[in-house]
C-alpha cells in the first residue's frame, strides 16, 4: 500500500517536552517531542473531540487540559480517564532535519 | 413599518455565523458538507384544499396576505404568544421576520369540517402557516412540505380555542439534500384537545422544535413523531409539553426507525407549573436501529414544580427484538420479511392512535418503499 | 465569590527548597492559595511529586469556572475567600459542644446517639472509641494481605501503589472540584485488596477516624486487584455537623479484571453544607461496581456515581436515594459509560421532596461506537410531599451501537390519596401513615444497608416524616 507520508514541520520548531499542532491533508495532528523522539498523533481528544494539542506533555504523556484524559504519545493507549478510545497515532520518521509523517492508515 | 422592521432583523439575524459541531445543541450532529446559511427569501409555494362545502358554511382557508385584511386581529393573537424554541432558535427568528408568503386556516365558533384541510408546500424557504380553531370547531389538516431548497425554516402557530378539536399532520418529504428547520406552537385554551403528529422522512438535516402549551384548564395534548430515517440523515427533535393550568393532560410518543449511519437526537421537556395541579403528562421515546452505523439520542427532561400530579417518561434504544422475529420466522416468514412487518408495526401504533386514515394511509405508502430495503440483520 | 487566578508566588516552592522540618509552624488562615497548599504538602512530608501535583491542581482550580448547568443559585453562594481549606485538630481547640446547633442535638435525642458519638457528630475533636475496634480488624487484614488506612498513610507507606493509580479515574482537571480537591486533600481511605482475595466485613471509614481538616476534602482510592472483593461504607445516617460549610471529596474506585467493589455511603450533612463529590469507577473485563449512594442532608449536594466499564463483560450498579427539605437541593445522578461490548448497567434512583426542598437527577448513558451486547436500565422515581417540593429529571442517552438494549423510565407523583387512606384505615395517624409509605419508597436501597445504618434510617425518616404533616 503507497504510503501519504508528508513534510509537515522542523525538528527544531520542537523542542523536548513540547507539542505543536499542524494541519496535513485537513487532518489536524500533534507532533510531541518525547525523550527527543516526535510522536505524531491525531490533535482530537478521544472524549470530547476538542483539540489535544493545547495540553502539556508530561513524560510521554499527553495531558488534554479540558477534562484531564491522558495518551500515551508512543502508543496512543489512554493513561487516565475520561477518555475511553485510544487516540490515532501516525509513523513518522525524520530525515534532514524534517519531519515526515506517514498519512495512509 | 413593521415590515421594514422585520427586515432589519432579518439581515442582522442572517449575518450571525452558521452553527457547527462546537455550537452548544449541534455536538452530536453531522453537519459534514452542510452549507447552513440562512437563505434569502424565495417565495413559498403552496397547494391548498379544502372541501368546497366546508368553505361555504365558514371554513377559512387563504393566503395570509389575504386574511391579513379580513381576520387580522385572529393573526395576531396567534402569532404573539410566546414561545422558546431552543433547537431552532435563530432559524424560527429569521422565518418570522422573512416570511412572505403564508397559509391562513380559520375555523369559526362551533364548526365542524366534514374533510381533512391539506395543505402541500412545493417551495420556497420560509413557509407560515396560522391557524385559529375558534371554540368547539372541530377540524383536521394535513401540511406536507415537499421543498428542495438548500436550507428552509418555517413557522406554523396554532391556536386552539375553548373545546375545540384539532387534528394537525406535519409531514416532511423534502429533498435529501435540504437542511429543514421547523417551529410549530400550539396554545391550547379551556378544554381543548390537540392531536399532532409530526412525520419525518425527508431532508439531510431536519431540526425540529414542537412546544405544546396547555394553557387553559382540562386542555389534552397528544403529541406523535415518527421518523424513517436511512444514509446519513439527522433528526434532530425538541419538544415542549408546557403544563400551565390544573387538570391538564399529554401524552407523547416518538418514534424513530433509523437505517444505515442515520441519527436521531431527541429532547424532550415536560414542565409543570406550581399551579397545575391534578395534571397528567406521559412521554415516550422509541428508537429502532436498524443500521450498524445508526445512532440515537435522547434526552428526556422533566421539571415539576406541582406536587398532585403524574408524570412519567421512558426511553428505549435497541434493534428489532430478536424475541419477535423468532415469532415472526416461526410462523413461516423470512427473517427480512420478520424484520419489515416489526418496523411496519412500530409505526401503525403511531398512525393508529392519530387516526384520520385519509390521512396516515398515504404516510404507510411513504414508508413502504423505504421498507423493502430493510434486512433482519 | 470570585476566585482571582494566582500563580505560583515563589519558585523555590516547586524546586523544594524550603525547609522541611518538624518545626513547621502551620497558622490555619481562610483562603486558598499555593503558600498553603506547599504547607499542607510539606507537614505531610509528601513525595515531591505529590506536591508538585497540588501546585498544578491548583491553577486549575482557579482557572476553571463553575459548572454552567449546576444550581448556580445555591454554588453562587460560596465565598471561596471565607473558608478555611485546612485545619489540624489542634487548631478546632476552643470548639465547644456549646455551638452545636439545637437541632441537631435534639435530633440525636430522638434517634438515642450514644453520647461518645454525639460529640464527633457534632464536629467537636474528640478520643473515638472506634479506635479499638479498628485495631482488631486491622490484624485479620494484614492476614490476607489487605492494605487499609488513611490516604496519607497510604501514600507513605505504599508509595509505589498510590503513583501507579492516584488521579486516573478523576484528573484534577475532570472539573473544578475535583482540581480544588487534588490540591488541598487530606485524609479519606486507601484500600488495596491482592488477587482473589474475598474481604467478607464491610470495612468503615469511622475505623480510621482522621480529626484533621475534619473530613472536609478527602480523598479515597479503591484498588481492587483481578478476582478480589471489597464493600467499603462512609458516612452515616445521624445529622452531622462542621462548621466549614465546603465538602469536596473525591473517590476513585479501580475493579481489575474479575473484581468487585460496592461503596455504600450515607451523608446527612446538616444544612449548611456544600456536599461537591466526585465519585468515579473504572471496570475492567468481567469487573462490578455498585454504588450504594444515600443523600439525607447538606444545602446542596452535587454527586454523580460513575461507572466507565473498559472490559468486556464488565458491570456498573447505582441504587440511591435523595431526601430533600426545606432550603435544601439533592443534585445527584450518575454517568454510565460503556466502552467495550458486552457490558451491563443498572441505575435505580429514588427521590423525596418536602416542604420546598428539590431534588434533582441528572444522568448519562453513553454506549460507545462497536459496542455490542450493551444492555443498561435507569429507573428514576420522585415523590413530592407537597406543593411547595420541586423534583426535575435530566437523563441523557447518547447510543452509538445498534446490538444494544437501553431503557429508561422516570415518574414523578405524590403520595396518593387512595395509598395513604388505605394504609390509614389501618388504624394508623397521617404521619405513621405517610412514614410508611415514604419507608417502602425507600425500600430497595434501604435493604442494602447493614442493619444498624437501616434502623437508623428509617428512625430518621419517621422524624422527618412528623414535621411533614398537619
Amino acid at each position: 500500500m503507497p504510503t501519504q507520508t508528508v513534510d509537515v514541520a522542523s525538528v527544531d520548531e520542537i523542542p523536548e517536552g513540547k507539542v505543536k499542532t499542524v494541519t496535513a491533508d485537513s487532518l489536524r495532528i500533534a507532533l510531541c517531542n518525547y525523550g527527543g523522539t516526535i510522536y505524531a498523533i491525531d490533535d482530537v481528544c478521544t472524549h470530547d473531540g476538542g483539540p489535544l494539542g493545547q495540553g502539556e506533555l508530561e513524560g510521554k504523556e499527553i495531558e488534554c487540559p479540558r477534562h484531564g484524559a491522558r495518551f500515551d504519545v508512543t502508543s496512543g493507549q489512554v493513561t487516565a480517564l475520561p477518555a475511553v478510545r485510544p487516540v490515532r497515532t501516525y509513523p513518522v520518521h525524520v530525515s534532514n532535519g524534517r519531519i515526515f509523517v506517514d498519512l495512509s492508515s | 413599518m413593521a415590515r421594514r422592521s422585520a427586515s432589519c432583523r432579518f439581515h442582522a439575524l442572517r449575518s450571525a455565523a452558521q452553527p457547527d459541531e462546537k455550537t452548544p445543541g449541534w455536538r452530536r450532529l453531522s453537519l459534514a458538507g452542510l452549507d447552513l446559511r440562512a437563505p434569502t427569501p424565495v417565495p413559498t409555494s403552496f397547494e391548498y384544499w379544502a372541501a368546497e362545502d366546508d368553505l361555504k358554511r365558514g371554513l377559512v382557508v387563504c393566503s395570509l396576505a389575504t386574511a391579513l385584511g379580513t381576520h387580522e386581529d385572529a393573526i395576531r393573537e396567534a402569532i404573539g404568544m410566546e414561545h422558546h424554541g431552543k433547537s431552532v432558535g435563530r432559524y424560527a427568528a429569521i422565518a418570522e421576520a422573512a416570511w412572505q408568503n403564508g397559509i391562513f386556516v380559520f375555523a369559526p365558533e362551533g364548526f365542524e369540517a366534514s374533510e381533512p384541510i391539506r395543505i402541500d408546500v412545493t417551495a420556497g424557504t420560509y413557509p407560515r402557516v396560522v391557524i385559529v380553531a375558534r371554540a368547539k370547531s372541530k377540524l383536521t389538516i394535513a401540511e406536507t412540505h415537499r421543498e428542495s431548497e438548500r436550507v428552509s425554516a418555517g413557522v406554523v402557530d396554532v391556536m386552539c380555542g375553548e373545546a375545540s378539536h384539532v387534528h394537525y399532520a406535519h409531514v416532511q418529504d423534502c429533498a435529501k439534500t435540504s437542511s429543514v428547520f421547523s417551529h410549530q406552537r400550539a396554545t391550547m385554551a379551556r378544554d381543548s384537545k390537540l392531536v399532532s403528529l409530526n412525520f419525518g422522512i425527508g431532508g439531510r438535516l431536519a431540526r425540529t422544535d414542537v412546544e405544546v402549551e396547555l394553557r387553559g384548564e382540562g386542555a389534552e395534548s397528544d403529541m406523535l413523531g415518527l421518523v424513517f430515517a436511512e444514509d446519513q440523515q439527522e433528526f434532530d427533535y425538541r419538544t415542549l409539553q408546557g403544563h400551565r393550568s390544573p387538570n391538564t393532560r399529554s401524552d407523547l410518543l416518538f418514534k424513530a426507525a433509523l437505517d444505515d449511519r442515520s441519527h436521531s437526537s431527541y429532547t424532550g421537556v415536560i414542565i409543570i407549573d406550581r399551579g397545575a395541579q391534578r395534571s397528567d403528562a406521559y412521554q415516550a421515546n422509541r428508537n429502532l436501529l436498524l443500521g450498524e452505523g445508526a445512532r440515537a439520542d435522547t434526552e428526556p427532561m422533566l421539571e415539576i414544580e406541582a406536587d398532585d400530579v403524574r408524570c412519567t417518561h421512558g426511553a428505549t434504544v435497541g434493534p428489532v427484538d430478536e424475541e419477535q422475529l423468532f415469532y415472526a420466522e416461526s410462523r413461516g416468514l423470512s427473517p427480512d420479511q420478520g424484520a419489515r412487518l416489526i418496523v411496519e408495526g412500530f409505526f401503525q401504533e403511531v398512525f393508529q392512535k392519530f387516526g384520520r386514515p385519509s390521512v396516515t394511509e398515504p404516510l404507510s405508502g411513504m414508508v413502504a418503499p423505504h421498507l423493502e430495503r430493510v434486512g433482519a440483520s | 465569590m470570585a476566585t482571582q487566578a494566582k500563580t505560583l508566588v515563589d519558585k523555590d516552592y516547586k524546586y523544594g527548597f524550603r525547609d522541611q522540618t518538624d518545626s513547621y509552624a502551620f497558622k490555619a488562615r481562610k483562603g486558598i492559595d499555593h503558600d498553603i497548599v506547599e504547607q499542607i504538602s510539606l507537614m505531610k512530608k509528601e513525595p515531591q511529586w505529590m506536591r508538585d501535583f497540588r501546585h498544578r491542581s491548583l491553577d486549575i482550580f482557579f482557572a476553571k469556572p463553575l459548572p454552567p448547568w449546576a444550581d448556580l443559585e445555591a454554588l453562587g453562594q460560596i465565598n471561596f475567600d471565607d473558608i478555611y481549606y485546612y485545619m489540624r485538630a489542634s487548631d478546632i481547640e476552643g470548639k465547644t459542644w456549646e455551638e452545636v446547633p439545637e437541632d441537631i442535638k435534639r435530633t440525636f435525642d430522638r434517634l438515642g446517639i450514644p453520647e461518645a458519638e454525639r460529640k464527633f457528630l457534632g464536629g467537636v475533636p474528640a478520643q473515638y472509641d472506634s479506635e479499638v475496634v479498628y485495631h482488631s480488624i486491622r490484624k485479620d487484614l494484614e492476614a490476607q494481605g489487605v492494605l487499609f488506612s488513611d490516604m496519607d498513610a497510604g501514600l507513605r507507606e505504599h508509595e509505589d501503589i498510590v503513583r501507579e493509580h492516584f488521579a486516573k479515574v478523576i484528573p484534577p482537571a475532570d472539573n473544578k472540584f475535583s482540581a480544588l480537591n487534588s490540591a488541598v486533600w487530606s485524609g479519606g481511605s486507601f484500600i488495596w485488596v491482592p488477587p482473589g482475595v474475598r474481604v467478607d466485613i464491610p470495612l468503615q471509614a469511622y475505623f480510621r477516624i482522621n480529626a484533621e481538616s475534619m473530613g472536609q476534602f478527602e480523598r479515597t482510592l479503591i484498588i481492587a486487584e483481578p478476582g478480589s472483593f471489597v464493600h467499603y461504607i462512609e458516612g452515616c445516617t445521624a445529622p452531622t455537623y462542621s462548621s466549614n460549610s465546603l465538602h469536596s471529596a473525591v473517590v476513585e474506585l479501580i475493579a481489575k479484571e474479575g473484581a468487585h467493589i460496592r461503596y455504600t455511603t450515607i451523608q446527612n450533612w446538616y444544612k449548611n453544607i456544600y456536599n461537591l463529590v466526585t465519585k468515579r469507577a473504572i471496570a475492567h473485563k468481567n469487573a462490578h461496581v455498585e454504588w450504594v449512594d444515600g443523600n439525607i442532608g447538606s444545602r446542596l449536594t452535587m454527586k454523580y456515581p460513575s461507572v466507565y466499564m473498559v472490559g468486556e463483560g464488565a458491570r456498573g450498579d447505582v441504587l440511591s436515594i435523595a431526601y430533600a427539605s426545606e432550603g435544601m437541593h439533592q443534585d445527584a445522578g450518575s454517568k454510565m459509560v460503556h466502552a467495550a461490548p458486552n457490558t451491563t448497567s443498572i441505575i435505580t434512583s429514588k427521590s423525596v421532596s418536602k416542604g420546598g426542598g428539590r431534588t434533582s437527577y441528572r444522568g448519562l448513558v453513553k454506549v460507545y461506537e462497536g459496542c455490542d451486547g450493551v444492555k443498561s436500565n435507569v429507573r428514576c422515581d420522585a415523590l413530592l410531599m407537597d406543593p411547595e417540593s420541586r423534583s426535575d429529571t435530566y437523563p441523557t442517552m447518547e447510543i452509538d451501537a445498534k446490538n444494544v438494549r437501553i431503557e429508561h423510565e422516570a415518574t414523578v407523583s405524590k403520595v396518593g390519596e387512595e395509598q395513604l387512606f388505605y394504609v390509614m384505615s389501618r388504624g394508623m395517624t397521617e404521619v405513621e401513615a405517610t412514614t410508611m409509605i415514604v419507608n417502602g419508597f425507600f425500600e430497595p436501597f434501604v435493604k442494602e444497608l447493614p442493619m444498624e445504618y437501616a434502623v437508623e434510617l428509617n428512625r430518621l425518616i419517621a422524624l422527618e416524616m412528623e414535621g411533614s404533616v398537619g
